[in-house]
């Protein structure tokens, strides 16, 4: 009987549906996380029906696919045809900045993910079984700790040479101890918890303690934690683009637009550079919006 | 333990860090380019050339032996030779190191009393427009990309209103005695000097101090949160003291430790948002050293920079940690 399955649902899981509508509640009494979520709403729309929304494929150049050249379509100021104006080689900066958002939020997500999944493994172990394990993973975490997260970004990407991939390696490997170290803390403060020993004494493997009672139970910190991250990796992805790092010119990566368009900014061709900018600036703030809601929210001491 | 005895202590642990740093540095310089000779060498290096050049600089022996000569390099002031500069890493970063140092200086200047600062009124009109505005205001400074700021202040100071020079230092002092073009000009009364330095360095340092400054804010305020909700607060205010007094002597004195903690580790992000402000600005500094040098391929100028900005980093939160110790006496007592 199906109303049964139901009922017992409910009562099997009271709390924790009360504990969401709880969240939900206050998800929607925080104008900020509100606004973040709608600018993040927005930001995967765009993303997702980019070739609907813009007027020209992001490589198309007036009249034509690639070439030839048309200087009477290059760094045209903004106008109905061209909202966001062009750039020098007449690349219409609108459609250029919409299929930006699929690049920056795959760069986000991609390492965030990979440097969250390392993190996960190896922190969740290491804080476990402790001991010589434990203390090496530590000191290794310092030794990334030591560096400021661009320099060694920058220093990691300069060596594989410049491009995309190259600088989402050096992202993943730049952020994955900050997870190592977060998991582990939370293991250890979850492992002195009395139902963990109870698992143990009644024979749970070490792996399904890890996995099933120890992971679980840590995972708020690192979810808000990954939201503010992800607007951090995309924020560092645009600097190195900026230093001429990530992808090549003229691809439409809001980083390297913003770089291309600097020096004729000075010349008061402003637009190349500003929506760009100023898109990168909007995702980021809406990761940080919604970042610094949700650790306001899953915070038991600051939830009343 | 006495704080000196602290000091001493962190000081060797120092070490063991340093050394960690070097391994980093080492296996990105040494091991990731999959074949360092050729690339130094060029393409059309004949091979004999690309030998040389493996035996000159130890290639071909085993990886422990390369970090041996690597790491008694480094402490010897042996950084490699800067292609991009044809003159030894050693001489441009010290070269370069005053003018990044003077900026962040100027950097920290403005952000920490004025992040302090707004941390203080957020908090204290918690949930009113003041506060808002200043989260806002906070919030947008962790998520504005530094280089884009930096762009649009030259937009409208430098090209539209023409108030503010948007390159460079400016003229240098007569005398040059530290390197700091500032303080040099005072040194040597070169007042010509002095406002131009002035001038030159408002743009650069406004926009490095930004994302330090919005840092603070968020740090101090929630730090004044948890403060203003003490007893001692309770009592201070019973007793019939002036807000002024609560809030500024016994309220913000605790508030800061917190608050001091994040300023050395918005360290870091002043490091490396000099990198980006300093190729915006043409400052001469270590940051637009490497980005010339990520520009003309010269690897041991990008792993000089690294590593001095790495141990700068280091150095950095050793002094924040004393400075912790010597505010709060429970972290030397409580080992």
């Amino acid at each position: 009987m199906p109303e049964n399955v139901d009922e017992s649902f409910y009562v099997k899981y009271e709390s924790q549906i009360k504990e969401f509508k709880y969240t939900l509640h206050l998800i929607r009494k925080s104008a900020l996380t509100l606004v973040g979520l709608a600018l993040l709403i927005f930001m995967f729309l765009v993303a997702i029906f980019a070739p609907y929304i813009a007027p020209y494929h992001p490589t198309y150049i007036g009249g034509q696919q690639y070439w030839p050249y048309d200087s009477t379509k290059a760094l045209k100021p903004p106008s109905w045809e061209h909202p966001f104006g062009t750039d020098d080689m007449g690349h219409d900066i609108y459609s250029m900045v919409i299929y930006g958002t699929r690049e920056a939020l795959y760069v986000g997500f991609i390492v965030v993910i990979v440097a969250m999944i390392i993190g996960v493994l190896l922190g969740a172990y290491s804080g476990y079984v402790g001991g010589w394990f434990d203390e090496i993973m530590m000191r290794i975490c310092d030794m990334f700790f030591a560096f400021p997260g661009l320099i060694l970004a920058m220093a990691i990407t300069a060596a594989l040479g410049p491009g995309l991939e190259h600088v989402m390696y050096a992202l993943m490997i730049v952020w994955w101890p900050a997870y190592t170290r977060i998991v582990r803390g939370q293991v250890l403060s979850v492992k002195q918890n009395q139902y963990i020993e109870a698992a143990r004494a009644i024979g749970v493997s070490r792996f399904k303690i890890i996995w099933k009672h120890v992971i679980p139970n840590s995972l708020p910190p690192i979810l808000v934690q990954a939201t503010m991250d992800l607007g951090n990796v995309i924020l560092t992805a645009a600097g190195l683009a900026f230093l001429g790092l990530g992808a090549a010119a003229y691809t439409a990566d809001w980083g390297v637009m913003v770089s291309q368009g600097r020096s004729w900014l000075v010349a008061g061709y402003w637009w190349w550079s500003t929506f760009p900018g100023l898109a990168i600036f909007l995702t980021v703030l809406a990761f940080n919006l919604f970042g610094d809601g949700l650790r306001d929210i899953l915070d038991p001491r600051l939830r009343r | 333990m006495k704080l000196w005895q602290y000091i001493a202590r962190r000081l060797l642990l120092l070490l063991p860090v340093i050394i960690g740093v070097t391994l980093i540095t080492f296996t990105i310089s040494f091991v990731i380019p999959a074949n360092p000779a050729r690339a130094w060498a060029g393409q059309k290096a004949p091979p004999e050339t690309v030998e040389k050049i493996k035996e000159k600089y130890h290639l071909n022996d085993p990886l422990y032996v390369q970090y041996y000569y690597y790491i008694t390099g480094v402490f010897t002031g042996n950084w490699g030779y800067s292609h991009s500069e044809k003159r030894p890493v050693s001489d441009c970063l010290a070269d370069y190191f005053p003018a990044t140092f003077e900026l962040t200086l100027w950097a920290m200047v403005i952000a920490i009393p004025s992040g302090i600062y707004i941390g203080v009124i957020s908090a204290v009109k918690r949930n009113k427009l003041p506060d808002h505005l200043s989260r806002i205001f906070a919030l947008s400074g962790v998520s504005m990309p530094i280089f884009w700021l930096g762009l649009l202040l030259i937009l409208l100071f430098y090209t539209y209103l023409g108030w503010l020079p948007a390159s460079g230092r400016g003229m240098a002092p007569t005398h040059v005695y530290t390197g700091l073009y500032i303080l040099d000009s005072i040194l040597s009364l070169d007042f010509n000097a002095l406002v131009d330095n002035l001038w030159h360095i408002i743009l650069p340092a406004i926009t490095l101090s930004y994302a330090t400054l919005a840092v603070i804010t968020r740090m101090t305020r929630s730090s004044m949160l948890e403060v203003l909700r003490l007893d001692y607060i309770k009592t201070a205010r019973a007793k019939g003291l002036s807000d002024k007094v609560v809030i500024y002597r016994h309220a913000l004195r605790n508030a800061l430790i917190p608050t001091l903690t994040v300023s050395g580790l918005a360290f870091a992000g002043l490091l490396g948002g000099a990198v980006l402000t300093e190729t915006i600005f043409a400052w001469p500094g270590m940051g637009r050293y490497a980005y010339q040098a990520i520009a003309t391929l010269d690897y041991p100028a990008i792993m000089g920079v690294t590593l001095l900005m790495a141990v700068i980093f280091v150095i950095a939160n050793l002094i924040v940690d004393i400075m912790y110790a010597y505010l709060d006496p429970r972290i030397k007592l409580g080992e």
